[in-house]
């Protein structure tokens, strides 16, 4: 496999796809970044902003990142017929599937790193992290997981379809399904469980009107599965990390960790019985 | 006689289709092995069964030995290189940068060998071109040079004229060769082209429909098909008792029609017969090709 990995990482090099999504991040992450600092600072604004705040806009995006590149990537070895010559020269399936798999997770991880570093950008306008070097720790770490995840994903689909079109328009699409699934769990959890309605009062002005059980409130077995998938699903720990309300590191890493393996076994079983044109 | 690739009843089937039944092919050390079928006959099919690419429902072969039910399956591998179909090329990267990439996954030491691949194929004045601005006959000679990194002893090549123009179809023949005679690589080399084939191949495998209908050494086919003379005569009697008499080998075919294998004095033949009292109705000079040996093979048209 060293051998495999040694032609992926030199490919990866010289990958357009790679630089573009590299650069992307960069411009990505000191537009948003500016944009925080003037926000956090100008007079009249009542909130208190920190470099918390912004520092884990990546966790939202970088599954379509890593979808984009991971299909774009692998997919040339398809569309070239280049993964033949890996095949032919007596590599077997498993290392090609698992070479396949350690480069666009690193890849990932690197464009998070252009992100974390360019993000610096803030730092004289908004100060270091409040949320102190365990919790910073404990965030960085649940990313990495979580990006090994969505690389397992999107390396599977790449790697069972031969068309590099379906396989980029599966991944983006997949991602994006996974973003709305968990957008809807999250805004589920956020509805507060009482509610009071504003009324209007006879002489023009408003009032707020007594406490009501809100309808939109999830409680119960729901509560606590959409609890669990929002841990669960990469994207929804994308979208705890960029609240900061991640509470339970450990299940996060265990799901990333089962997410991560549960496809890479499925992906090389299914591509070690796949006819390869 | 030695064989580097072995096939025994080799099958494949894809849901309902069988697209190869029970194939057993032989290809000798050193030879340049012409793997010859229609479209749709299971060159293909069997090519990616050598490489690895698909498992066979039943039936094995043995590659350098090595049955491809043994894990040294995959070491006997890197002994061959191959083209199946297209070249499997990047096409964002130069000639050079294939090769090298192609010499990583082979893990091998040092880039010293690019340079003469390159010029072997006569891509040495590429530079920084991109193969995806390359002819389809640079593509398909760079895919050989990417097949040739590692210095397989047999190369594979399947329907390597495919789409070239002639001048693209003879420097690919001549490269390959090149490659038997200088560096005795042995190939085996799928084509529906015959008379390109007859150029190039010592031994021969012809498939139809899935089936190995005969293995043939280039010398045994040229036996089969040596030219032969034609006649209409009036006595095929007469006619075998000249040409024994002047020991030239012939086939009676019916009463009145019989094949010499010989080229002929017309006149002293003329002549012979008729002191038999047996007359020379017609002589047609017929040439016998790897195409029409061919079509007397599987029959149908006469386009492999």
């Amino acid at each position: 496999m060293r051998k495999l990995l040694s032609a992926n990482f030199s490919r990866l090099w010289k990958n357009k796809t790679f630089w573009l999504c590299m650069g992307a991040m960069l411009v990505y992450a000191l537009v948003y970044m500016l944009n925080g600092v003037r926000q956090a600072t100008v007079s009249l604004t009542q909130y208190h902003r920190s470099l918390d705040d912004y520092y884990f806009q990546f966790a939202l995006a970088i599954g379509m990142f890593a979808a984009l590149f991971c299909s774009m990537f692998l997919g040339t070895e398809y569309s070239d017929g280049t993964i033949r010559n890996k095949l032919i020269t007596g590599h077997t399936r498993a290392g090609v599937y698992l070479a396949n798999l350690v480069v666009t997770f690193v890849a990932t991880l690197l464009m998070i790193a252009v992100w974390l570093v360019a993000a610096l950008v803030g730092v004289p306008a908004l100060g270091f992290w409040e949320m102190g070097v365990p919790h910073l720790l404990g965030y960085l770490l649940t990313a990495v997981f979580f990006v090994a995840s969505f690389s397992s994903i999107f390396t599977f689909i790449s790697m069972l379809s031969a068309n590099k079109t379906v396989t980029v328009a599966i991944s983006i699409f997949l991602f994006l399904g996974l973003l709305i699934m968990a957008s809807m769990m999250y805004n589920g959890l956020q509805q507060p469980e009482m509610a009071s309605s504003v009324e209007l009062t006879m002489d023009g002005g408003m009032q707020m009107g007594e406490q009501q059980p809100n309808p939109a409130y999830v409680s119960g077995a729901k509560r606590v599965f959409y609890e669990f998938m929002l841990d669960f699903l990469p994207t929804g720990q994308g979208i705890l990390m960029w609240q900061l309300q991640i509470a339970n590191y450990l299940r996060m890493i265990l799901s990333s960790v089962a997410l991560t393996i549960v496809p890479t076994v499925c992906g090389i079983v299914i591509f070690r019985r796949k006819n390869l044109k | 006689m030695e064989y580097v690739l072995r096939t025994n009843a080799l099958s494949k089937s894809y849901r309902n289709f069988q697209a190869l039944k029970g194939v057993s092919m032989n290809v000798p050390q050193g030879a340049i092995y012409g793997f010859v079928g229609k479209n749709g006959a299971g060159k293909t099919t069997l090519i990616r069964l050598i490489c690895g690419m698909q498992e066979p429902t039943s039936g094995e072969y043995t590659l350098y030995g090595r049955k491809n039910t043994q894990k040294e399956i995959v070491k006997a591998r890197r002994r061959m290189g191959a083209i199946v179909e297209t070249p499997s090329i990047y096409l964002d990267m130069t000639a050079e940068g294939n090769l090298r990439q192609q010499y990583r996954i082979l893990g091998l030491p040092s880039f010293e060998g690019i340079g003469d691949l390159l010029q072997l194929v006569g891509l040495a004045h590429t530079g920084k071109k991109k193969a995806k601005h390359f002819s389809l006959g640079m593509r398909q000679r760079l895919g050989i040079a990417v097949a040739l990194a590692g210095d397989p002893d047999l190369l594979i090549l399947d329907e390597p004229a495919n789409g070239l123009d002639p001048q693209g179809i003879i420097e690919i023949r001549e490269l390959i060769l090149r490659l038997n005679r200088e560096r005795q690589i042995t190939v085996l080399i799928s084509s529906h082209i015959l008379d390109e084939l007859s150029k190039l191949a010592t031994h021969y495998g012809f498939i139809d429909n899935g089936c190995m209908v005969r293995e043939i050494s280039a010398a045994e086919l040229e036996a089969a098909c040596r030219k032969c003379v034609r006649m209409q005569v009036s006595d095929t009697k007469a006619l075998a008792r000249v040409l024994d008499g002047l020991d030239i080998a012939y086939k009676i075919l019916s009463s009145d029609t019989a094949d010499a294998y010989a080229k002929l004095n017309v006149s002293q033949l003329a002549s012979l017969l008729e002191k038999e009292n047996c007359e020379l109705i017609s002589m047609q000079e017929r040439d016998e090709s790897l195409e029409s040996y061919y079509v007397s093979l599987v029959g149908g048209d006469k386009n492999a």
